[in-house]
């Protein structure tokens, strides 16, 4: 009990801010171009719900499997444990979270994802958008180099945030359950962020903050619709 | 007076240092640094070495790989020997091992690693696996990281030592954990260095473990000197006092670390740094004069007023 006392938070983390900013420099000059292919695919989810389109329910439950397996792989695995051991469980809860967007794509009552417009499905859609490009931008503004800014699929945060925004659209009320781990993961990274002193901590918790927000007003405000 | 007492002392430390020590210093040391004997074994070692915890994991980021060889270089440069790591430490080792590549092996490397896991029979194969990430064909010394599953793990490093497998062994703590085990296991088991925390604040190791290491022969190394940094960050705000001047110490960071070393029974203070600037700083501590006893206690009362 009293050697736990000991222990600040500040002694659980195992690199500096630089080492961590660091990863990101390195993902993106081993990665690129594959963030054109990222945000192509990201903006053809988008297009693909805005359009209705028949398919988008199990096209995009597949595209979000699909981007946590690879984040799980890619980013944690191979890349951010490098520098922090733990990132390996973190990996295996990403690829546990992949395969429910799996299962989702499969399932014959596939959940639904439907924008119909209402100020919760733009709350979604902005969630969506800064995501996709507001988070480069954010990060930007706020002292990182253009080298190691965080791009969707390349790195964590910003494929998560836009999970949550899709997960606002699916409405089902049952899918809380994939809501368990993207909300951690917002907090942990912020966390993160916060004990190595960079000022862009607050970024996925506000979005997730968000999320819940535009999510709370589908479950329990007139927008409420039945599980499909 | 005070100058007096600190001359001899800093000549009965040069004169064993002119003895032994001369021809262990690396070929490229552009420095000698102030060094004390390890034990009853007369090998020296300078008073300062370099940790690598958080500063040398650095992933695979090719810029900050050869940062941290930079790092490295002016360590031996400086007349630096012992270099710290451990498993827990990311990739750690794994930097220390492309430095050292890159520097061509410097003679004057003392390694020191640790074994850090719960599971007694995991011990001989970490060790192995940080070897390799190291490099060198075996390491000059390993601690048994935290007191972890130390009984099954001292029991392994005693066979490796007397196997030639590794010529040092010890354990370590931090931050004042378990200091009563620790002094129990440093009467009982036959260990050459014990590794503990030892700063101007963090001072309980003067009372038990300081004086039995002595008494022991057992060589002393001290982490965390500067707190994680947060000592020299937060003295820095404060005047660096002018009656330390005639130590030569120039910095806060130096004023620190003259402390630690000059306790007679520390052997190795190992800052841990990212910087070239920082860590010539650093191995400069161990040069000039080293406080005596009641500038010590000047040092410490003064820190505690800030
Ligand atoms: N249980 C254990 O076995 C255990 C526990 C703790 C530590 N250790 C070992 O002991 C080593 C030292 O402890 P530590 O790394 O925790 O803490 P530390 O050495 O007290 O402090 C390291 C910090 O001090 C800063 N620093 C270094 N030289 C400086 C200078 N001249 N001026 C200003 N700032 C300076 C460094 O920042 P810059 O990079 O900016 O220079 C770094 O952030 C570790 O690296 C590790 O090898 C072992």
């Amino acid at each position: 009990m009293a050697e736990w006392s000991s222990y600040s938070l500040h002694d659980l983390l195992l690199f500096s801010l630089q080492a961590y900013i660091g990863l990101f420099e390195l993902l993106n000059t081993t990665l690129w171009p594959a963030h054109l292919v990222t945000l192509a695919l990201g903006l053809a989810a988008a297009t693909l719900v805005l359009k209705g389109h028949r398919a988008r329910h199990r096209l995009v439950w597949t595209l979000l499997s699909i981007l946590w397996l690879w984040t799980g792989w890619h980013f944690f695995h191979v890349q951010y444990a490098a520098i922090n051991w733990a990132a390996e469980y973190v990996a295996v809860v990403f690829w546990l979270q992949g395969l429910l967007f799996g299962l989702f794509a499969m399932v014959p009552k596939c959940p639904q994802i439907s924008y119909v417009g209402t100020v919760t499905d733009r709350m979604a859609a902005a969630v969506y958008l800064f995501a996709l490009i507001g988070y480069p931008i954010a990060s930007l503004a706020l002292g990182r180099s253009s080298e190691s800014v965080e791009f969707l699929g390349i790195s964590a945060d910003s494929g998560v945030v836009a999970t949550l925004a899709i997960l606002v659209l699916s409405r089902a009320r049952f899918i809380w359950l994939a809501w368990v781990v993207p909300l951690a993961w917002c907090a942990l990274t912020g966390l993160t962020l916060w004990l190595l002193g960079s000022p862009e901590f607050f970024i996925a918790p506000l979005a997730a903050v968000l999320a819940v927000a535009a999510a709370a007003s589908y479950i329990t405000g007139p927008d409420s619709l039945p599980d499909k | 007076m005070l100058i007096n007492r600190r001359t001899v002392l800093k000549g009965s430390i040069a004169a064993t240092l002119a003895g032994a020590a001369a021809a262990q210093m690396p070929a490229q040391a552009t420095t000698t640094p102030l060094a004390r004997p390890l034990g009853q074994t007369g090998e020296m070692l300078p008073l300062v070495g370099l940790g690598s915890w958080i500063t040398f994991n650095v992933g695979n980021n090719q810029k900050l790989l050869d940062a941290s060889s930079d790092v490295m270089a002016a360590f031996f440069e400086s007349g630096g020997r012992m270099i710290d790591s451990s498993p827990m430490y990311g990739s750690s080792q794994a930097t220390i091992g492309y430095g050292l590549k890159k520097l061509g092996m410097p003679d004057a490397l003392f390694s020191a690693d640790k074994v850090w896991t719960s599971s007694a029979g995991n011990g001989g194969p970490q060790i192995e696996a940080s070897r390799g990430n190291w490099g060198v064909p075996q390491f000059d010394l390993v601690q048994v990281h935290n007191l972890v599953a130390w009984r099954a793990h001292l029991e392994l490093l005693q066979a490796m030592k007397a196997a030639g497998n590794v010529r040092y062994i010890g354990i370590t703590t931090s931050h004042g954990r378990r200091h009563a085990e620790l002094e129990d296991i440093m009467a009982s088991q036959p260990i050459d260095f014990v590794q503990l925390t030892y700063n101007v604040e963090d001072r309980e190791a003067e009372q038990r473990l300081l004086p039995l290491a002595r008494e022991r022969g057992i060589a002393v190394i001290v982490n965390r000197p500067f707190q994680r940094g947060y000592l020299v960050e937060r003295l820095s705000s404060s005047p660096l006092p002018n009656w330390v001047a005639e130590t030569g110490a120039a910095s806060w960071a130096q004023f620190l670390l003259k402390f630690v070393i000059s306790h007679p029974a520390v052997t190795c203070a190992i800052p841990a740094t990212s910087q070239v600037e920082h860590v010539r700083e650093n191995m400069a501590a161990a040069s000039g004069i080293l406080p005596d006893t009641a500038l010590r206690k000047r040092m410490a009362d003064y820190v505690g007023q800030l």
